[in-house]
C-alpha cells in the first residue's frame, strides 16, 4: 500500500489520485503561471474581443480581448497564496486556542468559547464584506479577515480532540512525572491530534478559496487589472445573458475543480483518520 | 425432531479449519478442531487471548465476520449441518435450538428499550401474542431471580446495575427455550460477589431446564466451578480434553499445566512462591505450524514434537491429552519454584513512605454532591506492599488518583510523603515530590503515548526525573528495560507494536525508570492474561526485594492481592472496613464484608463454592443517598440491629495492626472455613 507522508495511513484510490492531480496541477499552474501561458494575461487586444474558444484562444477571450485562458492560470496564484496564508493564519491561532481551551477548562475557557461561538454565528461573507470594506480592499486584509475568521471553527474542532485526548492516561503519566503543561500539550497530546489538524487544514482550505473568490467577485478582493478568478467572472457575468459564456465559464471551473478537489480529499482522510 | 436427532450431541465441531483474510491474506486461526457438547452438559473451552475460543463460540451459530473463510470441517447444530442451511432455517435454529449470551451486558441490551419488550421481543418472533409475551418475559425474570419484577419489566437497561444486566440477557437467552445456550466471557467485567450469583444461577437454570452450555472463559476457576467437562485450546487446536475435575486437578498437556501454575494458589504469597510463567506468545494467526503447536512455548519440547500434529492420547477416564509426552506432565504440573523470605529486616523506624489522614472526596456542590471517600486514613512503610481490595464502585481507582494527586482529595485530608507534607493537587506539589509517587494504570495501550518510541518514553522519565544527561539516559534507559526484562530490542519498538504483557512492561518501567519512591499500581494486571499476569507479579516482587519499592496495588482479584500483599485494605462505599497484614485479613477474623468477599470469589480448590457462600443482601447503595451508620448495614448478613444504622462503627485494633470497623466484638466476627 502507497502511504502518503502524512500522520494518517492514506489508501490510494482512483478518485484520490485525479483530485491529487487536479490539485497539483494548479499548485504548478500558480507557481510557473506567466513563464507557461501561451499570451500575455494583461495583453489587450480590441480587434480580437469576445472571440469565443479556438485553436488560437483556446478559452476564447474577454470583452477587452484579453486570453481567457492565461488569465485563468495566472489568476490561480492569487486565489491559491491568500487562501493558503489564510488557512495557515487559522489553523496555528486555532490549534493555539484549541489546545488550551481543551486542556485548561476553567473561566478563561469558557469565555473564549463563548466569543468563540458568537462568531461563527455571523455568516462569513457578510462579515469578511463588512471587515475589506472597513479596511481597505487589499491581498492583506483578505488574507487576516478569512483567516481570523476561521479560527473560531478550528479552535473548536481542536478543543473536542484535546478534551478527550486529555482523559486518556498516557497524559496523566506525564503529569506525574512531571512534565509541564506546555511540554505535555506539545510533546504529547499535540502528536495524536495531528490526524485531526490536517483534516481541518484540507477542509478550512477549501472554503477559503471559495471565500476568496466571493470577495473578489464582489469587488473586495484583488483589484483590477490583476487577473483573479472571482474578479474575472465579475467582470464577465453580465455578457452570459448574451450567449457569452466562455469568459465566465472557465474562471468558474477552476474555481469548481480546485474546491471539490480539495474536499473529496479532505473527506478521505478524514474516513481514514477515523 | 426425529429419535436420531435427539441422540446427536447439541454441537458437534468436526476437524473445523477456519481462516480470516486480511489485506488478501489467509490467517488461519482454526487449524482443524473438534469436539461435541452433549445435551444437558456444561462444556468450556479455555485458553488465552488469540487462541481461537470466541472464533468457535460465533462460528456454531455462524454468526462471523465476512471475512471468514471455511477451509473445511463441520458445525452440526442439533444435527444439522449450520453451513448447509438456508437463511430461514439458520434464524429457526437461533430461535429455538440456540443463544448465546455476551461479555458485554450493557452493550448487548438496547438502550431505548424497556427491559420487559426486549425480552418480549424474543416471545413474539417466536410467535406469541403480545400478552402471552408479556407474562413470558415476566416468568423468565423470575426464572432468572430477579426479585422486583414489575420493577425491572419497566426499567432501561442503563438502569441496572451490570449483574442484574447479565441476568436480564440469561433472561433473554433462556426464553427462546433453546437446548445451547454460548456463553462468551459471561462474568468477566463483573465483580466476585456478582460473579458468583450469575454463576449459581447458571448452575441453578440448568439443571431446571436441562439446557447445554458452551462456556467460553480464560478463568479456569470460573470453569471449576460450573462446567462438566473442559477443553483447552491452543492455537486453534484442541490440546486436552477431559472431565473438569480430572483436567484441572489431574492435567496432562504442558499448556493446561501451565495454565494452571500461572495462578496464586489461594493463600499462597510472594515469599514461598514464585509464579511460573509461559514465555513467549501464542503463535499469530496464520503462522505455518508443522509440529504441536504449543512447542515454541513448551518446556517438555522435544525435537520430535516439531515433526507433525501429536496424536490423540487417552490419559484417563474421558481424558485425552495431545502431547507426545503426556505421561511426564503430572510431575511437573504443580511444582513451583520456591523462594526464601527476605532475612528480617530489623530496620531502623524509618517514617512510612506515605501517610494519609482523613483522607476525604466528594465531587460536586450542594445537592448535587457526592461523597466517594470518607476518612480514609492508613501509613506505607519502607519496601512494603499495600493491596487495596473492592467491588467496583468502592472508591479503589479513586484512592490512587487522589494518592498521586491526579484529583486532588478534599481540603482538611493530609498526606505525607516520607514525613513531609504534599499538596493534595499533583501541579502544587514540588518537583522532587510530585516526581517522587509514580503510577501504572490498568489499560497499557492507553497509558503509553503511541505516537512515541519505548526509548523516547524510557529516556525522556529518566532525563526529567534523575537530570541525567542524553548518554547516562541512554544507559538508564537500557538497565530499565533489563530490569523490567524487556528484550534490549524492543526499545526501538513503538507501544503499537508490542503485545498488552510487554507494554505493561514499559508502563512500569516508565514509572520506575526516575527512581520512584513509591508506585501506586491501579489493576496493572486485569487487562493481561493469566500467563502474562504471573509475569508482571514477579516482575513487582522482584522490584520490591531489588529496588526497595513501596507499592500500592489495587485489584479486585483476591488471590492475586493476597499474592503480592505485605498488608490488605478493603475498602466499600469509599469507607475503611478492613485494615491489616495480608495473612490476618485472609485468616480472620474477618469484617462481614471481608467474608462475604472472600467466600464468593470463585477457586479451583473449593468446587462447592456455592453451598455455604455468605450472600449479600441487594444492591450496593447509590452515593446520592448514603446510608447512615455503618454504610455496610443495608447489606451486611450480620447486621447487629439499630447499632448499625445510627452509629458509625468503632475501629477494632486486633494484634499485629489488624484493625476492623464494625459493631462486632473482634471475638465474634467470622473466619471463612478454608482459609490458612
Amino acid at each position: 500500500m502507497l502511504r502518503l507522508p502524512l500522520p494518517v495511513p492514506l489508501k490510494i484510490s482512483p478518485l484520490l489520485m485525479i483530485c491529487g492531480g487536479i490539485v497539483l496541477f494548479w499548485a504548478f499552474v500558480s507557481i510557473f503561471g506567466e513563464m507557461i501561458v501561451p499570451h500575455n494575461p494583461l495583453a489587450i487586444s480590441v480587434m480580437e474581443r469576445l472571440q469565443p474558444p479556438s485553436a488560437k484562444h483556446i478559452f476564447g477571450t474577454d470583452a477587452l480581448g484579453r486570453d481567457v485562458l492565461s488569465r485563468v492560470f495566472v489568476g490561480s496564484r492569487s486565489v491559491l497564496f491568500i487562501s493558503l496564508a489564510a488557512t495557515t493564519i487559522a489553523i496555528s491561532w486555532g490549534t493555539i486556542f484549541g489546545l488550551y481551551a481543551g486542556y485548561f477548562p476553567g473561566y478563561l475557557s469558557d469565555v473564549l468559547l463563548r466569543i468563540f461561538e458568537a462568531f461563527m454565528a455571523l455568516p462569513v461573507v457578510l462579515l469578511s464584506m463588512v471587515a475589506v470594506v472597513a479596511l481597505g480592499p487589499s491581498s492583506i486584509t483578505v488574507i487576516l479577515v478569512i483567516g481570523i475568521l476561521f479560527i473560531p471553527v478550528v479552535a473548536k474542532t481542536v478543543r473536542a480532540v484535546v478534551l478527550g485526548e486529555s482523559k486518556r492516561t498516557y497524559v496523566a503519566a506525564a503529569r506525574l512525572l512531571p512534565e509541564r503543561p506546555l511540554v505535555i500539550l506539545v510533546r504529547e497530546v499535540l502528536p495524536n491530534i495531528s490526524g485531526t489538524i490536517v483534516v481541518e487544514a484540507t477542509v478550512r482550505l477549501g472554503y477559503a478559496i471559495f471565500i476568496t473568490a466571493t470577495l473578489s467577485f464582489l469587488g473586495l478582493g484583488v483589484q483590477p487589472p490583476t487577473p483573479d478568478w472571482g474578479l474575472m467572472i465579475y467582470e464577465s457575468f453580465g455578457l452570459v445573458s448574451a450567449g457569452i459564456w466562455w469568459p465566465v465559464f472557465f474562471p468558474a471551473l477552476a474555481i469548481a475543480s480546485l474546491v471539490i478537489s480539495i474536499s473529496l480529499i479532505a473527506e478521505r482522510i478524514f474516513r481514514n483518520e477515523r | 425432531m426425529n429419535d436420531e436427532a435427539r441422540r446427536e450431541p447439541v454441537l458437534r465441531v468436526a476437524d473445523l479449519r477456519l481462516a480470516y483474510r486480511v489485506d488478501g491474506e489467509l490467517r488461519e486461526t482454526i487449524r482443524g478442531l473438534s469436539f461435541q457438547v452433549e445435551r444437558g452438559e456444561a462444556y468450556a473451552l479455555v485458553g488465552e487471548s488469540g487462541c481461537g475460543k470466541s472464533t468457535v463460540a460465533f462460528a456454531a451459530v455462524h454468526y462471523l465476520p465476512d471475512n471468514t473463510v471455511h477451509l473445511g470441517g463441520q458445525i452440526l447444530l442439533a444435527g444439522q449441518d449450520i453451513r448447509a442451511l438456508s437463511w430461514q432455517q439458520r434464524r429457526l435454529l437461533r430461535k429455538s435450538v440456540v443463544s448465546m449470551v455476551y461479555q458485554n451486558a450493557a452493550t448487548a441490551l438496547n438502550p431505548t428499550m424497556r427491559i420487559g419488550d426486549q425480552i418480549a421481543e424474543v416471545f413474539l418472533i417466536r410467535g406469541f401474542s403480545r400478552a402471552e409475551a408479556c407474562l413470558g418475559a415476566e416468568d423468565a425474570l423470575r426464572k432468572v431471580r430477579i426479585s422486583d419484577v414489575g420493577k425491572v419489566l419497566q426499567s432501561y437497561p442503563q438502569q441496572l446495575s451490570g449483574g442484574m444486566q447479565q441476568r436480564v440477557v440469561i433472561a433473554m437467552a433462556i426464553s427462546a427455550s433453546p437446548e445451547l445456550i454460548i456463553l462468551d466471557e459471561p462474568t468477566t467485567g463483573l465483580d466476585a460477589t456478582v460473579e458468583a450469583e450469575i454463576l449459581e444461577l447458571l448452575e441453578n437454570l440448568r439443571q431446571e431446564l436441562k439446557v447445554a452450555l458452551l462456556f467460553i472463559s480464560h478463568n479456569l476457576a470460573v470453569v471449576a466451578q460450573l462446567c462438566d467437562r473442559v477443553g483447552t485450546l491452543y492455537a486453534g487446536r484442541m490440546v486436552e480434553e477431559g472431565s473438569t475435575s480430572s483436567l484441572l486437578f489431574n492435567p496432562h498437556h504442558p499448556y493446561t499445566a501451565s495454565l494452571l501454575r500461572c495462578l496464586p494458589k489461594r493463600g499462597a504469597d510472594k515469599w514461598t512462591e514464585v509464579l511460573t510463567t509461559i514465555e513467549g506468545l501464542p503463535p499469530k494467526p496464520g503462522s505455518i505450524l508443522t509440529g504441536c503447536v504449543f512447542a515454541g512455548r513448551c518446556t517438555l519440547v522435544k525435537p520430535e514434537c516439531r515433526k507433525g500434529h501429536p496424536e490423540a492420547i487417552v490419559v484417563g477416564q474421558g481424558q485425552k491429552s495431545w502431547c507426545i509426552r503426556a505421561a511426564e506432565v503430572p510431575a511437573m504440573a504443580f511444582e513451583r519454584p520456591k523462594q526464601a523470605p527476605p532475612a528480617d529486616q530489623k530496620a531502623p523506624p524509618l517514617p512510612p513512605v506515605i501517610e494519609v489522614r482523613n483522607l476525604s472526596k466528594s465531587y460536586g456542590h450542594g445537592p448535587n454532591k457526592v461523597q466517594i471517600l470518607s476518612d480514609v486514613s492508613f501509613a506505607i512503610r519502607h519496601q512494603e506492599v499495600l493491596g487495596i481490595v473492592g467491588e467496583s464502585g468502592s472508591g479503589k481507582s479513586t484512592l490512587a488518583k487522589v494518592i498521586v494527586g491526579l484529583e486532588p482529595a478534599d481540603p482538611g485530608s493530609a498526606l505525607m510523603l516520607m514525613g513531609r507534607p504534599m499538596a493534595r493537587l499533583l501541579e502544587q506539589r514540588d518537583p522532587a515530590q510530585a516526581g517522587a509517587i509514580q503510577m501504572v494504570f490498568q489499560d497499557p495501550s492507553d497509558s503509553l503515548n503511541p505516537k512515541h518510541k519505548v526509548k523516547t518514553i524510557l529516556s525522556r522519565t529518566a532525563t526529567k526525573a534523575l537530570r541525567l544527561t542524553a548518554s547516562d539516559a541512554k544507559q538508564r534507559t537500557f538497565e530499565v528495560a533489563k530490569s523490567v526484562k524487556l528484550d534490549p530490542s524492543h526499545v526501538e519498538y513503538y507501544p503499537g507494536a508490542l503485545s498488552g504483557g510487554l507494554r505493561q512492561r514499559v508502563a512500569i518501567g516508565r514509572a520506575i525508570a526516575g527512581k520512584p519512591q513509591f508506585v501506586v499500581c491501579d489493576e496493572p494486571t486485569s487487562a493481561l492474561d493469566v500467563s502474562v499476569q504471573a509475569a508482571i507479579l514477579n516482575l513487582l516482587v522482584d522490584l520490591q526485594r531489588h529496588e526497595g519499592l513501596s507499592f500500592i496495588f489495587v485489584s479486585h482479584d483476591l488471590d492475586v492481592v493476597r499474592y503480592i500483599s505485605d498488608r490488605i485494605m478493603v475498602l466499600y462505599f469509599g469507607r475503611v472496613m478492613e485494615i491489616g497484614p495480608a495473612e490476618a485479613v485472609f485468616s480472620g477474623p474477618h469484617h462481614p464484608y471481608t467474608e462475604a468477599l472472600l467466600s464468593a470469589a470463585a477457586h479451583l480448590e473449593r468446587k462447592e463454592v456455592s453451598k455455604n457462600r455468605v450472600r449479600l443482601r441487594g444492591e450496593p447503595p447509590t452515593h446520592r443517598f448514603p446510608p447512615g451508620g455503618c454504610v455496610f448495614h443495608t447489606r451486611c448478613p450480620r447486621k447487629l440491629g439499630n447499632i448499625c444504622e445510627e452509629k458509625a462503627p468503632p475501629r477494632q485494633i486486633g494484634g499485629n495492626g489488624h484493625e476492623i470497623a464494625c459493631h462486632i466484638p473482634v471475638n465474634q466476627l467470622g473466619r471463612t472455613a478454608d482459609a490458612r
